[in-house]
């Protein structure tokens, strides 16, 4: 019985090591880029970011409701996003019991982060690959995709757009795969409605995926590819809509969520953030942080856009980027997470026209010229760039961004009757109900709530505010909550802003 | 007998001994059908055991689904069972557009070079009250471009009015003497009798099959030979295409029709070959005689080309080559009409095919093929028809049973699954008419599009009803079947062969 194991593990052994012979070149082309990435993106994961953006514990509260409770959500789920993105959360939390092994809940979402960074790394590697980029600029690509401190930044935090955005190259990959069999369109539409289904303004790119769909399609074929992507993706993104109107939440009406209510108040009943470049608007700000972060990656790409065009290889993903550009410039409401999209988009345009120019041309002279220019870059990058970016990761790696919630939380438990209304911000939400607590997020402290049960004498039923900076934005849209801080007191405060206030009737 | 100072005597004597060879033969293919009927019986016991376990299957589901408490357990069988027949029938009709290679791999090869010929084709043309078509085919194959091709045309006696439209066409072509005329008399003439009584007269290499209204290309017969002897096959089937989208509200159904030639030719057929089980089609076949005569020639099946084909695959081992070019391809009309037995009825043809398929699936043949897949993928595309028509009522009931019972949304949801397979099978409908019309130059209108588009549900009852009434028949014993009629329509709209140059 042992011999037979040993013998079995050998022949794998053997198998394994002749399949890495055989594959040296794409693993080392793949491999280098990839462990540097995993290690920019795992070193200090839970510290930096801090706390910046709510949403991050919205979602993995989110995932949770569907773990314990198994609800869609913890409040009346109201179509504000498709369920998949955080589904897919719930599931590796679930299967992994990922809550187990932090402190705070976010945690363990930055831990998937971290994996989807890895699947969007080797996506990206295969896609540039079947572009017919050369190996180092396919490293390049994945280098640049996972290196620059806002990928960093932004690969870090839990959001939807990460799960999307892995989803958007899976389908990129199978529209371009090169044998060009019928099912590569099939799982192209399977992997956009994924996409779509993960994060739904990953839409706006779906004409990248059903233009390369199109360029690697042979004419006579063509047809057939395009309608069984198109169909495909339709009929399964429609599986969204028919679970709405099997609860009769498709269409408004009174008493009721629905649907399309949201798909309008996501489109247009939301109040712009404003001009990009007109100083204090929200939008303004978020371009601030993005190229204050970094403003090399998105910088060179955007200029590389008319060289792009010029390659038809690389035209559709110039158009993608051109297509995120111009929607950010619009003035309606921009997301915190809308340049993620961008990051991979911007990756495989510099690393594109780098193998581009590399390309041997007719004329000899023409053809140094342009490899100097890819020589000058790289050198320029190296001496610039890379100082800059290996300096951020270390600077973020003395950094604890997490402590102070921690901190607020324990504090809670320590000192909060486990009955007591708190309202806090989503990130302290999940921590909180899961040591048996009575959190309230603040969002929802409104009379929709009141009607529930949950506040029965208004804000007199508050017992604590955890105020952040993310609360005090919302205060105005929240009068409850304000008045129960009106009529409150200081009882402990931390850093990053965060006091916690007991409310005093 | 070619030898220019032959006697009398000779002569004579050559005749004689052909007589001779014939007798010998007639009674050989006679033998060798009873030795086969007898192999047919030992699966024949073990198709009635299966039939009567999917009898039980089925009052068990029925059963299920009356009991509350396995509600949901019927709707997931259900919805897995519509799933597998919806996904089958998807992928399969795409098998012939999988990948831009597959499309050329399964066209048919470069003819062989003029004066290369070397294989003798005997072609035969069953016939019965097929006056008004007989003319133009015979003229139409006359004008191969083969050098060495005999036409055997099979008759029935009391059938005068064909006979002299047959005659007239021998008249005409004296010189060319390559028109064999048999008549004989049926109690109950089917197309295997008539078949199997030409065959006794074939001489050839290959023997192949043409139907009364069939327009053959022209040079059909050399690129069979080159499919025969370049891929070693013993069995050639090429493309059949109905021709006739119909026009007016009453021939609806005729574009779904067409369309399922389209797809079955291009690429199931492609698909089972590729599994080694085929349902050889009616026509546009081409069999080595020698291989055809160990068969015993023509099952005599209500569907002997089905039947045919299975009982090479399965028995004879016979490797089937199929080949589709739209040039090619042997032209013929759908059905003029749905219930009409007199002008051609879809229903009846439908009943008749179904029944052949049953009959085929009982007797077992199909679990003779060598690997486990092979059998399990054989049974299938012999139950087609038959799970198709299950899966059609399945499809609402489930549905209907879901949302009367509160299902859970979850489930619910999974009930809707089976739909995905159906669009994408919808799609390709749309996206099938548009490139039948530009490989044969053909003009559909909206309308045409339309009936695809909604009235599939309504072909699929059509469908779904001439198999239920095929069950019925089948189980009651009764034989009686209906020769699909002709119009000729597909003369009036497409014009002769000469077009599919």
């Amino acid at each position: 019985m042992a011999g037979t194991l040993r013998r079995a593990g050998l022949s794998l052994a053997r198998r394994l090591r002749a399949w890495v012979t055989g594959h040296r070149a794409p693993l080392i082309a793949l491999g280098v880029p990839l462990v540097l990435v995993i290690i920019a993106t795992a070193w200090n994961l839970q510290g930096w970011p801090g706390r910046v953006d709510e949403d991050e514990g919205t979602y993995v509260a989110e995932a949770w409701a569907m773990i314990d409770p198994h609800h869609l959500a913890n409040y009346t789920y109201w179509y504000d996003h498709p369920p998949l993105g955080w589904a897919q959360l719930a599931g590796y939390i679930w299967l992994t019991d990922g809550f187990a092994r932090y402190p705070s809940a976010v945690d363990a979402g930055r831990e998937f982060m971290l994996l989807v960074t890895v699947a969007s790394c080797v996506l990206l590697y295969v896609l540039c690959r079947r572009l017919g980029f050369r190996r180092t600029a396919c490293s390049v690509t994945v280098a640049l995709f996972g290196l620059s401190p806002l990928a960093v930044y932004y690969h870090r935090l839990v959001s939807l757009d990460n799960i999307g955005t892995l989803w958007l190259l899976a389908a990129l990959v199978a529209a371009a795969s090169r044998r060009r069999n019928l099912s590569a369109a099939f799982w192209a539409g399977v992997w956009s409605s994924a996409a779509v289904l993960s994060k739904e303004t990953t839409a706006i790119l779906l004409p990248v995926v059903f233009w390369v769909l199109w360029q690697q399609a042979q004419p006579h074929t063509r047809k057939w590819h395009l309608s069984i992507y198109a169909v495909t993706f339709a009929l399964f993104s429609a599986f969204y809509p028919l679970y709405a109107a099997l609860r009769g939440e498709l269409f408004p009406g009174s008493g009721h969520v629905s649907l399309l209510w949201a798909v309008w108040w996501q489109l247009g009943g939301r109040q712009g953030s404003g001009f990009l470049f007109t100083h204090g608007t929200l939008a303004n700000s978020l371009l601030t942080l993005w190229l204050g972060t970094d403003r090399w990656l998105l910088f060179a790409a955007l200029m590389l856009v008319p060289t792009g065009m010029l390659a038809p290889r690389l035209r559709p993903f110039a158009i993608g980027l051109l297509i995120q550009a111009a929607m950010a410039l619009t003035g309606g409401y921009l997301p915190f997470f809308y340049v993620t999209a961008m990051i991979p988009f911007a990756a495989l345009l510099i690393g594109g026209v780098a193998d581009t120019l590399w390309e041997p041309a007719s004329s000899r002279l023409v053809e140094a010229a342009c490899r100097l220019i890819v020589l000058a870059a790289a050198a320029t990058a190296l001496i610039v760039v890379i100082p800059q970016w290996s300096s951020a990761l270390v600077r973020q790696a003395g950094q604890n961004g997490a402590a102070d919630t921690l901190a607020a939380t324990a504090w809670v438990e320590r000192n909060v009757p486990k009955r007591d209304v708190v309202v806090v911000d989503d990130y302290l939400w999940l921590d909180l109900k899961r040591a048996g607590f009575n959190p309230l997020w603040v969002q929802k402290a409104n009379s929709n709530v009141q009607s529930q049960g949950e506040l029965p004498h208004g804000w007199r039923s508050i017992g604590y505010v955890v105020m952040s900076d993310q609360i005090v934005g919302t205060l105005a849209g929240t009068p409850l909550v304000q008045e129960a801080v009106n009529h409150s007191v200081p009882v402990a405060r931390f850093g990053g802003g965060l006091v916690v206030r007991r409310v005093v009737p | 007998m070619g030898k220019p100072d032959t006697e009398v005597g000779d002569f004579l004597l050559v005749v004689g001994e052909d007589f001779m060879l014939y007798a010998i033969r007639r009674s050989y293919l006679r033998a060798r059908r009873a030795v086969i009927r007898h192999r047919a019986r030992a699966g024949r016991r073990l198709a009635v055991a299966l039939a009567v376990a999917a009898a039980a299957a089925a009052i068990g589901a029925a059963w299920c689904a009356l009991a509350p408490p396995l509600v949901p357990a019927f709707l997931l069988i259900a919805t897995g069972f519509n799933l597998v027949i919806g996904g089958t029938e998807a992928r399969w009709r795409l098998y012939g557009w999988r990948t831009p290679v597959a499309s050329a791999e399964i066209a048919w090869p470069e003819p062989v070079q003029p004066g290369s010929e070397k294989l003798n084709f005997d072609i035969i043309v069953p016939l019965r009250d097929e006056a008004n078509v007989i003319g133009e085919t015979l003229r139409g194959l006359l004008r191969q471009t083969h050098p060495r091709y005999h036409i055997v045309v099979s008759l029935c006696d009391d059938d005068t009015s064909t006979i002299d439209a047959v005659r007239a066409v021998v008249r005409e072509n004296l010189l060319a003497n390559n028109i064999t005329i048999i008549t004989d008399q049926y109690a109950n003439p089917t197309k295997a009798q008539q078949l199997n009584r030409a065959l006794e007269v074939c001489m050839g290499d290959v023997v192949g099959v043409i139907d009364a209204e069939d327009d053959v290309a022209e040079d059909l017969l050399v690129h069979a030979e080159a499919l025969l002897s370049r891929s070693g096959a013993d069995v050639v089937q090429g493309g059949v295409q109905l021709m006739n989208l119909g026009s007016g509200l009453g021939k609806w159904f005729q574009v779904h029709n067409v369309l399922e030639y389209f797809f079955w030719f291009t690429s199931r057929m492609a698909f089972h070959a590729s599994t080694g089980f085929v349902p050889l089609g009616g026509n546009t076949v081409f069999v080595r005689r020698e291989m055809l005569e160990r068969a015993g020639g023509w099952p005599l099946s209500i569907t002997e080309d089905c039947a045919l084909g299975v009982r090479l695959s399965t028995e004879f081992g016979a490797k089937v080559a199929t080949a589709y070019s739209a040039r090619l391809t042997t032209r013929e009309e759908a059905p003029p009409s749905i219930f009409n037995k007199e002008t051609g009825s879809l229903f009846w043809q439908r009943d008749r095919w179904v029944r052949g398929f049953i009959e085929e699936f009982l007797v077992g043949r199909w679990l003779k093929m060598p690997t486990v897949r092979q059998k399990v993928l054989a049974g299938y595309i012999l139950a087609t028809p038959i799970l198709q028509a299950m899966s059609f009522v399945m499809l609402p009931a489930a549905i209907v049973i879901g949302l009367l019972t509160s299902t859970p949304v979850g489930i619910a949801l999974l009930l809707f699954t089976p739909y995905v397979p159906i669009g994408l099978t919808l799609v390709t409908q749309l996206v099938g008419l548009h490139d039948f019309c530009v490989k044969y130059g053909k003009k559909a209108s909206p309308w045409h599009y339309a009936s695809l588009l909604f009235l599939s549900p309504l072909y699929q009852v059509v469908l779904s009803g001439a198999a239920t009434v095929a069950v019925y028949k089948y189980a009651t014993g009764d034989k009686t079947w209906y020769k699909t009629g002709r119009a000729a329509e597909h003369r009036g709209v497409s014009g002769t062969m000469t077009t599919a140059a």
